[in-house]
């Protein structure tokens, strides 16, 4: 199924984008978790304070976001993130075919004793073997990121103890002091492997879909710009289903619904056994739609279908010529 | 070694080819004529696998173009009409890679073929003329020891010295027993390398025969001056005549001229033109139509 010169022509064509997109993503994660731990907690819930009415469009509340954990799995949330991870599955997943066939390579491949499954497999592994690595790279980012940083808090307040009755109680004389502590001492980087692995079953997602178009398509650019709208349509549609609880039903028809990576990190540190609930519930036991196991499959699902349909509409259509 | 039966390939309402049979033996220099849109990259492309037919049957070795395209493709070099390469690496990486792919690994040849045709091996694909393009897939065409080679318009690019090497290439390979299928416009080429000639008109082969036989049919005018004698009952099988209003006469003579000449002697003729048949005039034959249409613009072409 895999051809190895192929395989090896195609880590060489995608190295580049792949390393400058994990090149970002690891330094961004870093510089995220730097800065959250700059910030000040309780200044953070002032500025939240004044934006209450957004509180719907989030993932999690403002109490959970206001947490170490909340705040460094809104990474996963960044524009940047999504448009590296996307930007790869776009690019590569609209190689596999009509890119190949835009600039006449393939016929040369095609003409040599390599079967069409070949060409397509050594392609899709490398691109999914990227989606998934570039996820990993960001989680790194994060990691590393909470390795090093040190947060300021409050010391406990020093106290005096009143022998015979043994009475401990708050020395009024020695003022409030801060303390350096490891971030590592509050969160772990564990606990952000559910938003990466998240992030990438979207990427595969994605991929999928941009390789299904690409197996029907003959201009690239054709096939980017489809497969750019249908992310954008999703985006739209999720954020307008957030928006107003009149519009929630959209929610049904984007993949983004179940993109959720802040409340999978949250959800999982509160309780393990969240991981594998069919549905997510919050203290009110309201649903908060699928768990994260579900998310995943359903992505990996529809990913992986669409590059099995992409295989086998390109193992039977016509190849033209050129343009 | 390409046996191909009631070969048909329709888009949509249009057929590229239709009910093409057509059989080219092993070791044949085979060429294929036909302007453009008459289906000879449609028909190279099947035998590739790359298109699949609307009916009928193609094998290459018995091997089944459509169904066992990767064991046809072990047997075929090609070179396309449209070269495109991996324009990131260089002459020689691209041809190391190809070999890769095909599981070659003697180079040897393909080293010579490059010098042959002046190939500089250090320059990147994207930096490349069109020639320079495709003097790199004659390398590669003609570096494979596969027994069946499939040029299509292999010299549009070149300059008269490098036509004149490929077609000594094309000959080289032709005697050493390889098949060649050879599509090109240039008559003159099709002429000097091949045994067998077919023509396509509108996906359909109007014409397949050996060169050896253009050789021996001539083409005679002359204007005649006085009454033109009676065609001889033996000479009607293999001469066709025409004599026009103003004294033209024109000749199509199959096979040996001495009677004809004989006959000849007989009128009184002037400004008397004896020439081969070429396989130029042959293929206006069937295309002459298309020509007027496209010459006086007076009409779609059916």
């Amino acid at each position: 199924m895999i051809h190895l010169e192929l395989l090896r022509k195609n880590i060489r064509d995608g190295l580049w984008l792949w390393f400058w997109c994990a090149l970002t993503l690891f330094n961004l994660g870093w510089l995220h978790v730097w800065v959250t731990s700059r910030l000040d907690t309780e200044s953070f819930q002032l500025i939240l304070d004044n934006f209450q009415f957004m509180e719907r469009m989030l993932p999690v509340s403002f109490a959970e976001l206001i947490t170490y954990s909340g705040r460094i799995s809104q990474f996963y949330n960044e524009p940047v993130v999504l448009i590296c991870i996307l930007l790869w599955c776009i690019s590569r997943g609209s190689d596999i075919v009509s890119g190949q066939l835009n600039r006449g390579t393939m016929e040369m491949i095609l003409a040599q004793p390599v079967s069409r499954m070949q060409v397509f497999w050594s392609h899709a592994v490398v691109t999914l073997a990227g989606t998934i690595l570039l996820p990993l790279v960001a989680w790194c980012g994060t990691s590393a990121g909470i390795a090093n940083a040190t947060i300021t808090e409050r010391a406990p307040h020093s106290t005096v103890t009143i022998p015979l009755v043994d009475l401990e109680l708050r020395n009024p004389f020695i003022p409030k002091q801060t303390i350096a502590v490891p971030l590592s001492e509050r969160v772990r980087g564990v606990d952000f492997l559910p938003a990466a692995s998240i992030l990438g079953c979207l990427g595969i997602c994605f991929s999928g879909v941009t390789m299904l178009l690409s197996s029907l398509d003959r201009f690239r650019r054709r096939t980017v710009g489809i497969a750019t709208g249908i992310v954008l349509l999703q985006m739209i549609l999720r954020i307008a289903g957030l928006a107003h609880d009149s519009l929630s039903w959209l929610l049904n028809f984007t993949v983004f619904a179940v993109y959720n990576p802040s409340r999978f990190v949250i959800y999982i540190h509160r309780d393990s056994e969240a991981l594998t609930n069919l549905l997510l519930e919050d203290h009110e036991g309201v649903s908060q739609g699928l768990g994260p196991l579900p998310s995943h499959l359903l992505l990996i699902l529809i990913g992986v279908g669409c590059m099995l349909a992409a295989a086998v509409i390109f193992r039977r259509r016509d190849l033209p010529a050129p343009l | 070694m390409i046996n191909i039966q009631g070969l048909t390939k329709r888009y949509g309402s249009l057929s590229a080819l239709d009910g093409l049979t057509l059989e080219i033996p092993r070791g044949e220099v085979f060429g294929l004529l036909g302007p453009n849109g008459a289906g000879k990259s449609t028909l190279l492309r099947i035998l590739l696998g790359f298109l699949r037919p609307s009916s009928g049957k193609v094998t290459i070795a018995d091997f089944d173009c459509c169904r066992q395209s990767l064991q046809v493709r072990r047997l075929v070099a090609y070179m396309p009409g449209d070269v495109r390469m991996f324009p990131g690496l260089r002459a020689r990486s691209t041809i190391e890679t190809m070999a890769r792919l095909r599981g070659q690994d003697n180079l040897e040849k393909a080293w010579q073929v490059a010098d042959l045709l002046e190939l500089d091996l250090a320059c990147r694909v994207k930096a490349m003329s069109t020639g320079m393009r495709q003097k790199l897939a004659l390398v590669l065409a003609f570096s494979s020891n596969a027994p069946l080679l499939i040029l299509d318009e292999p010299t549009a690019n070149l300059d008269p010295t490098m036509r004149a090497r490929v077609m000594g290439l094309v000959t080289e390979v032709g005697k050493s027993g390889q098949t060649v299928v050879f599509s090109s416009h240039v008559l003159a080429e099709i002429e000097e390398v091949c045994d067998r000639v077919g023509i396509l008109k509108s996906g359909k082969l109007v014409h397949l025969a050996p060169l050896s036989e253009l050789a021996q049919v001539h083409h005679v005018s002359a204007i005649t001056t006085g009454p033109f004698p009676e065609l001889p009952s033996q000479l009607a099988n293999r001469v066709q005549f025409e004599l026009s209003e103003n004294q033209q006469v024109t000749l199509q003579v199959e096979g040996d001229l001495a009677p004809v000449m004989q006959w000849l002697s007989t009128a009184s003729l002037e400004q008397m033109e004896i020439e081969p048949t070429r396989l130029k005039s042959v293929y206006q034959h069937y295309h002459r139509f298309e020509q007027e249409v496209t010459a006086g613009g007076q009409g779609d072409v059916p």
